[in-house]
């Protein structure tokens, strides 16, 4: 019996271990759900700078979405951080997110993107959709959205019911051919033409390095970042290049308490500082326009060329809710060719 | 202590697995799929698409799984330990890493435009990948049934001289049970994966039922109704599977009945089939393990990462994953126990059966939804716990484990505990010194098997991680999303170097301390 308790002890004492180690020590701080790439490091220099700590729950953009709206209206975050203003207005729209008013020194592209409202703050912008093609190619590159209904190359985009990014590039195609329900032929035409889908970004941009398409569009920090790394690509901005903001909101009801951090924490994130760290990240997501003033593009990372004159404003509230019926259309769309 | 507060005590400890089961699979699942909308319109679409690819990979694993259990098992083989080997690591592989290997190798320039990529990225690509994923399911499967079979109806076809024809079809009807436990095995486990024909099949647009189900609890606003609907559709299919296995095993169950009493003495394989099972084993190593993590680490160490490392959700998912695989095996050992002092009862082992293929059909994201509803709310609150992920974790690959372990520990003779209740009067000794030893065969496989698939858990950690510890499968997945193939490709290969090396470490002591002890249903 002795040696019965003995093993109970140690087993007891392992089990209790181990979970001390995983135990999070969020002391009191925020916690952060994050799609962004930049957003553990970004939380890491707000507790080194403010001693306020943050504890990060990095996932893909779907998960994302998928915990907030399970968590429902007992949410275990604090603050959440994503791109696509259309989902934040959907999560809104559902009473599942706050409102989020923070004083930032915005630029004109910020003013524009700031909702009235305060649904949620934007905290940079990329564009929803550009032309990644060969530097070489027999095929003149389509410099609008309509143009790509003539062109004669291949085209490839991600799975917007997979890829998050990618409903806005889908939206964009609609727009261009008038709307919601009004660009459907055009959308149509396209897929009959011969689109190819795949189911991400990266997936896209290998298809396309592998020749089996000639233009593959994509989110432009994926697009910028796959330029820089293979040389024999380009970027093409269509014309009207279309806003994708990354995004932070905040659960409904948030403790006041907690809701100072999370403004604490926007302006951090937003200040040159933590801006700069997070066009320093060396990854896609860091590859953003700012949205305040007196930010630039620090000269040790590769720049980006400035913001399209012309960047079109969706309304985000208004497409957020056609997202579900837009998805299932499309998908519906491949079932029968 | 009163006789009756004696009673409830007994009761207590020999029921406990069924609140444990309760609570942390019927209650959370229960609950969130009664919630959905189970008579919504069926996509037959989506439903044939999902029955046609797990019927294929379910017809090309089989033959290749079952032969290798078979000759393993059933004959005097020397290609068992490139079995076990082969089996061992393509198991340990989990899908997105052989995904993402074979993907890394035909995306290549030289390799897009044959007729190779236009076949994988396609109906073939996917169902050979869900067909090598499940060439040891079946294998395992397999085994443990087989293990449990004795040398009688060979005999008797020695001793009647009944003919080749004759004797094959008696081994035929002997062998069904094992050929049906296997296949509904791998059919379950194929019919709920998700990443393969969502990564491959998205070119062909090729609706499956996981698809949608992750479409609509991934969309905003999230529809988790409907998506609740359609897993009970999934589960519903899985467990037709197990009623058509059930019938074959109440119907030629009788092979299994006192097989025991004969120890089989296997001969050696004729040298066609031999060679069969070479090959067999050869090319799932080479195809399901090999190929892939070449392609990987030309992927990881062709150039420098972009970003660090995280190395540390390395060491976060072998913690969950031990704290899992221990409340597993205890749970699953005390559920065989109970169940096995009630086998002689049909609806015990249908409920078994039930039990175990319904949960494998149910995918992982829709589990951790269930948690996500069930344990947020209501007076024990769980959610954003490393203890609540530990626990899904079990729950996930509990069914799996019942099934598994089930003929093994039920082959062990009852009389054996009795003897030690009768010889031994101190219960530590008995525990200690007898119920374990007995056992530790196969529960130190399918403790294992647990561990290796929790370390690469990837949609319930998704939903249930809590802040702070990040697991493997989530940050890889990171990786893989912000275009850091490289850094995914390495974090990837720490994890199957350090599975690996713990499962070699196991092998090792076990083959100094037990014989044979990471043979699926060894140490019955």
């Amino acid at each position: 019996m002795r040696r019965l308790v003995l093993a109970a002890t140690l087993l007891a004492g392992v089990v209790a271990g181990a979970f001390w180690y995983l135990e999070p020590d969020d002391g009191g701080g925020l916690v952060l759900y994050s799609a962004e790439d930049y957003g553990a490091a970004a939380a890491r220099a707000f507790t080194e700078r403010t001693g306020v700590p943050v504890s990060t729950v990095s996932l893909s953009t779907g998960a994302l979405l998928a915990r907030v709206a399970a968590e429902g209206r007992r949410p275990r975050w604090d603050v959440a951080w994503f791109d696509g203003a259309e989902s934040a207005a959907g999560l809104a729209a559902a009473g599942l997110t706050g409102r989020l008013h923070a004083v930032i020194d915005w630029n004109r592209l910020g003013r524009r993107l700031v909702p009235a409202d305060g649904d949620w703050l934007p905290t940079g912008t990329t564009l929803a959709g550009v032309f990644v093609v060969p530097a070489v190619s027999p095929y003149p590159a389509p410099r609008t959205w309509g143009a790509l209904a003539s062109w004669q190359g291949r085209i490839g985009m991600s799975n917007p019911a997979i890829s998050g990014p990618a409903f806005p590039i889908l939206a964009a195609l609609l727009e261009a051919g008038g709307g919601w329900p009004a660009g459907k032929p055009f959308v149509r035409g396209l897929v009959g033409a011969g689109m190819r889908i795949y189911a991400k970004n990266a997936n896209t941009l290998a298809a396309l390095r592998a020749g089996e398409i000639d233009l593959a569009l994509v989110q432009s920090s994926a697009g910028f970042a796959f330029a820089r790394v293979h040389s024999g690509f380009r970027v093409v901005v269509p014309d009207p290049a279309v806003a994708l903001p990354s995004v932070l909101v905040i659960p409904a009801r948030l403790a006041p308490g907690k809701r100072a951090q999370v403004l604490r924490f926007a302006r951090f994130v937003m200040s040159p500082l933590g801006q700069h760290l997070r066009m320093r990240m060396n990854e896609p997501d860091a590859l953003y326009w700012p949205l305040t003033r007196n930010v630039a593009r620090p000269r040790d990372v590769q720049g980006l060329p400035p913001p399209p004159a012309d960047l079109k404003f969706f309304d985000a509230s208004v497409w957020g809710r056609r997202q579900g019926d837009m998805d299932r259309w499309f998908s519906k769309l491949w079932e029968v060719r | 202590m009163t006789a009756r507060a004696a009673a409830l005590w007994r009761a207590l400890a020999r029921g406990w697995w069924l609140v444990a089961v309760i609570l942390t699979v019927l209650y959370p699942l229960g609950a969130f799929l009664f919630h959905g909308r189970i008579f919504q319109h069926v996509d037959k679409e989506a439903v044939g698409n999902s029955l046609g690819i797990a019927a294929a990979a379910t017809a090309a694993a089989l033959p290749v799984g079952f032969l290798l259990a078979w000759l393993s098992e059933c004959r005097r083989w020397r290609g068992r330990g490139l079995t076990e080997l082969a089996c061992w690591l393509v198991f340990l592989l989990p899908s997105y890493l052989l995904t993402l290997g074979w993907q890394t190798l035909i995306e290549r320039p030289q390799w897009m435009h044959t007729a190779v990529a236009d076949a994988f990225f396609g109906i073939g690509g996917i169902v050979s990948l869900l067909a090598l994923k499940g060439v040891p399911f079946a294998c395992f499967a397999g085994r443990a049934t087989l293990r449990a079979m004795g040398a009688e109806w060979d005999e008797v076809a020695a001793v009647f001289d009944v003919g080749r024809v004759r004797a094959a079809a008696i081994a035929a009807r002997a062998l069904l049970p094992a050929a049906a436990a296997s296949a509904v095995v791998v059919f379950a486990e194929s019919i709920q994966e998700f990443g393969i024909p969502a990564t491959l099949g998205a070119r062909i647009h090729l609706h499956v039922m996981p698809y949608d189900i992750y479409t609509r609890l991934a969309t905003t606003p999230a529809d988790f109704s409907g998506a609740a609907g359609l897993s009970v559709q999934l589960a519903a299919i899985a467990v037709a599977a197990a009623t058509v296995h059930i019938a074959l095993h109440l119907r030629f169950g009788a092979t299994l009945i006192g097989a025991r009493h004969r120890a089989r003495h296997p001969v050696c394989p004729r040298r066609g089939v031999a060679a069969a099972g070479w090959l067999s084993a050869a090319a799932t190593l080479v195809l399901g393990f090999v190929i892939p993590i070449a392609s990987l680490m030309h992927q990881a160490f062709g150039s420098e990462p972009q970003v660090p490392v995280p190395w540390s959700s390395v060491a976060s998912s072998l913690v969950y994953a031990l704290l899992g695989a221990g409340l597993t095996l205890a749970i699953v050992m005390a559920m065989l126990r109970g169940g096995g002092a009630s086998r002689s009862i049909p609806w015990v082992t249908i409920a078994m059966e039930g039990f175990s293929l319904a949960g494998m059909a149910v995918p992982g994201v829709v589990l951790g939804a269930a948690y996500v509803f069930a344990f947020n709310r209501g007076p024990v609150v769980l959610y954003g716990t490393p203890l609540l992920l530990v626990i899904a974790y079990s729950s996930a690959v509990m069914p799996m484990l019942v099934r598994l372990l089930r003929a093994p520990l039920e082959q062990i003779h009852v009389a054996l505990d009795e003897a030690a209740v009768v010889h031994v009067a101190d219960p530590g000794r008995r525990l200690l010194d007898i119920a374990l030893p007995l056992r530790a065969g196969p529960l130190l496989w399918a403790g294992f098997m647990a561990f290796a698939t929790m370390v690469f858990e990837l949609p319930i950690s998704e939903l249930l991680a809590p802040p702070g510890r990040t697991p493997l499968a989530v940050s890889i997945v990171n990786l893989m999303q912000g275009m850091n193939d490289t850094a995914a490709a390495r974090l990837g290969l720490a994890g199957v170097a350090v599975v690996g090396l713990l499962g070699a470490g196991l092998v090792g002591l076990a083959s100094r301390r037990l014989t044979g002890v990471l043979q699926p249903g060894v140490g019955a």
